[in-house]
C-alpha cells in the first residue's frame, strides 16, 4: 500500500492543485510534496536492508497478457523514490518567489510528474514501467513549454521527439523479450531476466543497443546530449530542476535495472564502448563548461559531465561503481537543485545569467554566499561533501575496471574545479557591476530551500552509510545476477 | 583522559573556532579573535596532555567508521606516534602565535570573524591530516586544507589578485591530487588497504611488487601540489596575496610542509631509483627557489621562494627524520620571517598611503625604526642561511649529512649531482637573505611617500610571537653543542629505541659553513644591485602549454557541438520524417492489413512524424500511448 500511496498521493494533490485557482494553489500544492515526503521518509525507515523488494502490491492490469499493475521497492529503488520525494518540495518553494500564470497549472504539472517519476522507480512490471517512463515525459514538456524562456516551443519539441525515439527502441526490446517469456508470458521484470538468459551474444548486443539509446539519450551520454544544454536553459528553472534532479537518474536507474541484468554478454561485448562514451562526456562537458557564459548552460553541461561519471561506473559493474552511481544521484540531485536555485535567485534580482555582467554579489549577501559555496564545493566534490563518497567510490570503480581509463575519467576532479570555481568567481567575489549594485540577500523562503539542502551536502558527506547500507544488499545480488 | 577522549578534544576544539564565529559574525569581531586563541591554546594543552601520556607508541585508535563497502570498510583511524605528535604540537603552536600577531594585525578588518574562523577550519584540516592512520582519510583532511587555504588566500575577495590566486592555489593543488587519489586507488588494489603503517607488513602479500613504486609515485604527486614542488610551484608566490600571518602560518611554516609529512609516510613504497627521482624533484625546487627569490622585489615573494627551496630541500631527504627535523627548524625560523615581514607592513601601512607596503626598493633604513623587528629577522635569516649557533645549520646539514652517506654507499652519481646541488643552494639563500635584509634594514630609507619617523614597532601582539620564534630559532634550543647536528634531542625524540649513528663527515659542516659565509659576503658585496628583471615564470610556459589550448578546445568543442552534432541530429530527424512518410505511403499503398509488427511501428512513426510537422504536439502523446495500447492487445490476440 505505501508504494500505491506514493504514486496516488501527487495524482490526488495535483488534481486538488488543478481545481484552486490562485494564490493558495502552490501552498497547497507544498503542503502535499511535504506529505509525499513524509510519506518518503516513512519508507525510508520501514525498509528492511536487504536484497528484497519490498512493499510490493500487484493487480492485473490485462490479464490475459500477464501484465500487471505490479510495484515494490528495493534499495536501488528506495533511493531514488527517496531523492523524488526529497526534492520536490524543494523545488515547488524555489518558485515562490516567482508570479506565474495559471500557477495552479504549473504546480499541478510538477506533482503529476512526481508520481510518475515514482513510479518508474517503482515498477516491477516492464510495461508499467514504460508507461511511467513516457507518462513522465508530458508534465514536463508542459512545463518546459508552456512557462519557458524565449525559444521554448522549438527548443522542448525538440526534447519531446528526440527522448520518445530513444525510448521507442526500448519498448521493442521489452516487446521482443516479453515475447520469450513462457507460456501466456509475463512482462513481470524476474520473468524478463529469467527469459533473457538464454540469449546468445548477437541477440544480446542488439538489445543491448536499444536499452542503450533510449537510456543514453535520456541521462543524456555523449554523443546524445545535445537536446539537454537548450532545455535545461529553456525551462523554467523549476523544470530545469525536475529535468537535473530527477528525471535524468531515469536513464541512470535504467541502466542499472534493463542493461546490466538483461543483457550481461551485451554488456561484456559492448560497455567498454559504452565507457569511453561516458568518459569522452565527462571530459567534453567540463572542458565546454570551462567558456559558458549563462549560468544556467554551465550548470547543465556540468550535470552532463556528471552523469558520465555515474554511467562509467555501472558500466565498470563492481561494487564501487554502482554503488558509487547510487550515492552520487542522490547527491547530484541535491545540488543541481541547490545551484540551479541559486541561478534563480541570482536572475530575480539581476535579470540576468550572464557571468560578463554579473560580479560583487558577495558585498552584500552573507548568507548567499555561504550556501553556494557550499553547494559548489558538493559539486566538486571535496570531502566531507556528499559530492566526494560518490566520486571516489565511482572513480575507484573505474580505475579497477580500467587503470588508465580511471585516470582520464579522474581529470574531471581538476576541471570540475575549473569551471565550478569559474563561476562563483565571476557572479560572487570582484567588483560590483551595474546589475549587481544592492543586491539583497537572501528571503526566508529562500533560506528555507538553501538551508536545508546545504546541510544534506554536509550531511551525506559526513555519514553516506546511511544510505550505502540500504542500497548493497540490492546491489551485491545484482551483481550476483550478472556472474 | 585517555587517548580517544583527547584526539576527538582535539579535533573538535579547532572546528569550534571555525563554527562559532562563523555562526557570531561581524558584530563579535573581537570575541571571536580572542575566543580562537583560547581554543588553540587549549587545543596545545590537549597535544602535551597526548603527548605526555603515550609518547612513541604508534597505536591507531579506531574511532568512526565513514562508510562500509562489501568486506571494505573506510574508518577514521588515529595515530599517535612521534611524528603525529611532533606535527601536532608544532601545528598548535605556530598557530597560536600567529593568532596573537593576527590580533593587531588584522584589528581594523571588518570581516575579523570570518578570517578566524578559516584559520580554525586550516588547524582543523591540518590536524587531521596528521592524525589520521590511513591515505584516504588523509586526502579528505588534505582536500579541506586546499579549501581553507582557498578560503584565506581568497580573504579580501575584493580585490581580483587575490581571487585569482586563491584559484590558482586550489586548482594547481588539484593537479597533484589527481595523483594523489590515483596512488589511493592503486594502493586499495595491491594491498587492499590504505593504513600506510601497515604497508611494509603487507608488502609480503603484494602479487605485482613492481606496482609498489608506482604507488609511491602517484602518491607523491600529491606533494608536489601541497608542497609546491617543480613543476607545481607556481601557486605558492601567487598565494601571497592572503593575509601575511596567514602566509606565515599556511605558506610556510605548516600546511606546505604536509607533502613532506605525506613523503614521511609513504616512503617504505619508494624504491631506490624512485626515491632518487623524488630528490631529483626536490632538488630542482630547491635551485629554482633560491635562484627566483633573487630577483624578487617584494619582500613576502622573496620569502615565498626561499620556502620554496627550502621544502625542496626536505624533500631532497625523503622524509626521513632528517627532512622531519629541518621541517620543524624551518617551522620556526620561516614563521618568525614571515611575522616579522608582517610587523614591517603593519608599520609601513600606517605611515603613508599609495606605495605598495611590501616593496623593498620603498624601504631601507628601517633597523633604526624597528629595532625589535630587525634583531629578530636577523636571527631567523641566520638559521635560514646554516650559519652555525642557529637552529637551520643543524638540520640542513643532517639532511646533507644523509644524502652524502647515501651518495656514497649506493655509488650514485645522481645523488652526488644532487649534494653538489645542495651546497649551490647554501650558497645561495646566504645570498639573497643578505641582499634582502640589506634592502630592508639598511641604508636609507627611500620611500617618499611615507613618514619614515612615525614607523615604529608595534605592541607585545606583534612582537611577543617574533620574539619566540627569534628565539627558537638558535641552535642551542636543539642541542647542548649547536655545532652537532647529531646531539640533537629531536633524534632521540622521534626513535628513542635506536639512536642512529651516522658516519661523521666533519667537511660536510665545514664546507657547508664556508659556503654560507660566502654567500653572505657575496650579497654584502652586491647589496646596491638591485637585479630588475622578471625571470619567466613557467606560468608562461603553462598558460601556452595547458590553459590555451584547453580554452581553445573548448571553443572548438562548442561549435562541434552547435554546430554538428546539432546539426547532425536535427538534419537525422529530417531525415526521418521524410523515410517514414516513405513508409506510411508504402504501407498504405501495399502492406495495408497486413499484421505485422515492424509495419504497425513504421505507420505509427509515420503518422507521428506528419502529426509533428503539422505541430499537433498533444496528437502525438495520445497516438503513442495509444501506439502502446494497440501493440499490447495486438499482441494479446496474436499469441
Amino acid at each position: 500500500m505505501l508504494t500505491l500511496s506514493l504514486i496516488l498521493l501527487p495524482i490526488i494533490a495535483g488534481l486538488i492543485t488543478l481545481a484552486i485557482k490562485g494564490e493558495t494553489a502552490k501552498t497547497v500544492a507544498l503542503v502535499f510534496a511535504f506529505a509525499e515526503l513524509a510519506l518518503g521518509a516513512y519508507l525510508y525507515k520501514s525498509f528492511v536492508p536487504d536484497a528484497t523488494s519490498q512493499f510490493g502490491l500487484s493487480y492485473d492490469w490485462i490479464h490475459s497478457a500477464g501484465i500487471k499493475f505490479s510495484v515494490g521497492v528495493d534499495g536501488i529503488s528506495l533511493i531514488l523514490v527517496f531523492l523524488t520525494t526529497l526534492m520536490v518540495p524543494f523545488i515547488i518553494l524555489s518558485t515562490f518567489g516567482n508570479n506565474y500564470k495559471n500557477a495552479s497549472n504549473l504546480y499541478a504539472l510538477i506533482l503529476f510528474m512526481q508520481a510518475a517519476l515514482v513510479g518508474v522507480f517503482t515498477a516491477k512490471d516492464v510495461f508499467l514501467f514504460y508507461f511511467f517512463f513516457e507518462a513522465a515525459l508530458i508534465p514536463i514538456y508542459f512545463i518546459a513549454a508552456i512557462w519557458g524562456g524565449e525559444n521554448r516551443i522549438k527548443v522542448t519539441f525538440k526534447f519531446f521527439v528526440y527522448t520518445i525515439f530513444g525510448s521507442l527502441f526500448m519498448l521493442l526490446a521489452l516487446v521482443y523479450l516479453y515475447l520469450l517469456t513462457p507460456g501466456t508470458h509475463s512482462a513481470d521484470i524476474n520473468a524478463i531476466y529469467e527469459a533473457a538468459k538464454a540469449l546468445d551474444l548477437s541477440t544480446q548486443s542488439y538489445l543491448f543497443g536499444a536499452f542503450f539509446i533510449a537510456f543514453a539519450i535520456k541521462m543524456p551520454l555523449f554523443p546524445f546530449h545535445t537536446w539537454q544544454p537548450d532545455t535545461y536553459v529553456e525551462a523554467p528553472t523549476a523544470g530545469t530542476m525536475l529535468l537535473s534532479g530527477i528525471m535524468l537518474k531515469m536513464g541512470v536507474y535504467g541502466l542499472i535495472r534493463f542493461i546490466l541484468p538483461i543483457v550481461p554478454l551485451g554488456v561484456d561485448q559492448w560497455g567498454f564502448v559504452a565507457i569511453i562514451l561516458s568518459v569522452i562526456g565527462i571530459i567534453y562537458g567540463s572542458v565546454i563548461a570551462i567558456q559558458q557564459k549563462d549560468m544556467k548552460r554551465l550548470i547543465a553541461y556540468s550535470s552532463f559531465a556528471h552523469v558520465g561519471l555515474m554511467s562509467a561506473g555501472i558500466f565498470s559493474r563492481n561494487l564501487e561503481g554502482i554503488q558509487g552511481s547510487l550515492i552520487q544521484m542522490l547527491a547530484h540531485g541535491i545540488n543541481v537543485v541547490g545551484l540551479f536555485f541559486i541561478v534563480e535567485i541570482i536572475e530575480r534580482r539581476a535579470k540576468s545569467r550572464e557571468l560578463s555582467l554579473l560580479g560583487g554579489i558577495t558585498q552584500t549577501t552573507p548568507n548567499l554566499t555561504v550556501y553556494f559555496i557550499i553547494l559548489m564545493l558538493g559539486s566538486v566534490a571535496l570531502p566531507l561533501t556528499n559530492g566526494f563518497v560518490g566520486e571516489f567510490l565511482l572513480l575507484k570503480g573505474v580505475y579497477e575496471y580500467n587503470a588508465w581509463i580511471g585516470a582520464v575519467a579522474g581529470l574531471t576532479i581538476i576541471l570540475g574545479a575549473v569551471y565550478m570555481l569559474r563561476m562563483v568567481q565571476k557572479s560572487m567575489f570582484g567588483i560590483t557591476s551595474k546589475i549587481t549594485e544592492g543586491f539583497t540577500d537572501l528571503t526566508f523562503n529562500e533560506k528555507a530551500v538553501l538551508f536545508p539542502l546545504s546541510f544534506l551536502v554536509i550531511a551525506l558527506g559526513i555519514a553516506p552509510n546511511i544510505f550505502l547500507k540500504l542500497t548493497e544488499p540490492a546491489v551485491s545480488q545484482l551483481l550476483s545476477i550478472i556472474k | 583522559m585517555n587517548p580517544s577522549t583527547l584526539i576527538w578534544l582535539i579535533l573538535l576544539t579547532p572546528l569550534a573556532g571555525f563554527i562559532v564565529p562563523i555562526l557570531l559574525g561581524k558584530k563579535y569581531n573581537a570575541t571571536a579573535a580572542w575566543l580562537s586563541i583560547a581554543l588553540t591554546g587549549l587545543n596545545l594543552i590537549f597535544s602535551i596532555l597526548l603527548l605526555r601520556q603515550n609518547l612513541h607508541i604508534a597505536n591507531p585508535h579506531l574511532v568512526f567508521n565513514w562508510f562500509i563497502l562489501g568486506k571494505e570498510s573506510y574508518s577514521f583511524g588515529f595515530l599517535t606516534d612521534s611524528l603525529t605528535l611532533m606535527m601536532l604540537i608544532l601545528v598548535n603552536f605556530i598557530a597560536l602565535l600567529v593568532q596573537i600577531f593576527s590580533l593587531e594585525y588584522m584589528e581594523k578588518e571588518p570581516d575579523q570573524y570570518r578570517y578566524v574562523g578559516f584559520l580554525s577550519l586550516f588547524v582543523f584540516s591540518m590536524l587531521g591530516i596528521v592524525l589520521t592512520d590511513n591515505l584516504l582519510v588523509m586526502y579528505a583532511f588534505w582536500e579541506l586544507v586546499g579549501l581553507s587555504s582557498y578560503l584565506l588566500i581568497g580573504f579580501w575577495y575584493q580585490k581580483p589578485e587575490a581571487v585569482n590566486a586563491s584559484k590558482k592555489a586550489f586548482l594547481v593543488n588539484r593537479v597533484g591530487d589527481v595523483g594523489f587519489l590515483l596512488g589511493i586507488f592503486l594502493a586499495y588494489y595491491l594491498f587492499g588497504l590504505s593504513n600506510f603503517l601497515s604497508f611494509s607488513t603487507e608488502m609480503a602479500n603484494v602479487s605485482d611488487t613492481s606496482l609498489v613504486p608506482v604507488a609511491g609515485l602517484l602518491l607523491f604527486c600529491g606533494c608536489i601540489g601541497k608542497s609546491a614542488q617543480f613543476p607545481l610551484h607556481t601557486w605558492l608566490p601567487d598565494a601571497m596575496e592572503g593575509p601575511t600571518p596567514v602566509s606565515a602560518l599556511i605558506h610556510a611554516a605548516t600546511m606546505v610542509v604536509a607533502g613532506v609529512y605525506l613523503l614521511a609516510r609513504i616512503h617504505p613504497l619508494l624504491g631506490f631509483d624512485e626515491s632518487v627521482m623524488v630528490a631529483s624533484v626536490g632538488c630542482i625546487t630547491m635551485l629554482m627557489g633560491s635562484v627566483y627569490a633573487i630577483f624578487q622585489t617584494d619582500i613576502k615573494k622573496t620569502l615565498a621562494y626561499s620556502t620554496i627551496s627550502q621544502v625542496g630541500l626536505m624533500v631532497v631527504g625523503l622524509g626521513s627524520d632528517a627532512s622531519i627535523f629541518h621541517l620543524l627548524t624551518h617551522a620556526f625560523f620561516k614563521a618568525g620571517l614571515f611575522l616579522s615581514a608582517g610587523s614591517i607592513i603593519h608599520a609601513l601601512h600606517h605611515v603613508g598611503h599609495d606605495f605598495d607596503a611590501q616593496d623593498m626598493r620603498l624601504m631601507g633604513g628601517l633597523r633604526k625604526r624597528l629595532p625589535f623587528t630587525f634583531v629578530c629577522y636577523i636571527v631567523c635569516s641566520l638559521a635560514l642561511a646554516g650559519i652555525p649557533f642557529f637552529s637551520g645549520f643543524l638540520s640542513k646539514d643532517s639532511i646533507l649529512a644523509q644524502v652524502i652517506a647515501q651518495a656514497e654507499q649506493h655509488q650514485s652519481l645522481a645523488l652526488q649531482v644532487i649534494s653538489v646541488v645542495f651546497f649551490i643552494g647554501i650558497l645561495l639563500s646566504a645570498f639573497y637573505m643578505t641582499r634582502q635584509v640589506w634592502m630592508i634594514f639598511f641604508g636609507e630609507f627611500r620611500n617618499e611617500k611615507a613618514d619614515e619617523f612615525a614607523i615604529h614597532e608595534g605592541s607585545w601582539k606583534i612582537t611577543f610571537p617574533i620574539g619566540l620564534l627569534a628565539i627558537l630559532s638558535l641552535g642551542f634550543v636543539f642541542t647542548f653543542n649547536p655545532l652537532n647536528a647529531e646531539s640533537a634531542w629531536f633524534w632521540e625524540f622521534m626513535k628513542p629505541e635506536m639512536i642512529e649513528k651516522s658516519s661523521e663527515n666533519h667537511w660536510v659542516a665545514y664546507l657547508s659553513t664556508a659556503l654560507a659565509f660566502a654567500g653572505i659576503a657575496l650579497g654584502y658585496v652586491s647589496r646596491n644591485k638591485v637585479f630588475e628583471f622578471t625571470v619567466p615564470t613557467l606560468d608562461v610556459l603553462y598558460q601556452k602549454v595547458f590553459v590555451n589550448p584547453v580554452l581553445k578546445l573548448s571553443a572548438w568543442l562548442q561549435i562541434f557541438d552547435k554546430d554538428f552534432l546539432d546539426r547532425f541530429v536535427n538534419i537525422f530527424a529530417k531525415l526521418q520524417v521524410l523515410i517514414a512518410n516513405m513508409i506510411a505511403w508504402f504501407d498504405a499503398k501495399f502492406i495495408d492489413g497486413i499484421p505485422n509488427t515492424m509495419a504497425f511501428f513504421a505507420g505509427l512513426i509515420g503518422k507521428i512524424t506528419r502529426s509533428v510537422q503539422a505541430g499537433k504536439v498533444q496528437l502525438y502523446v495520445a497516438m503513442s500511448f495509444l501506439g502502446l495500447i494497440a501493440l499490447v492487445i495486438f499482441i494479446v490476440f496474436s499469441s
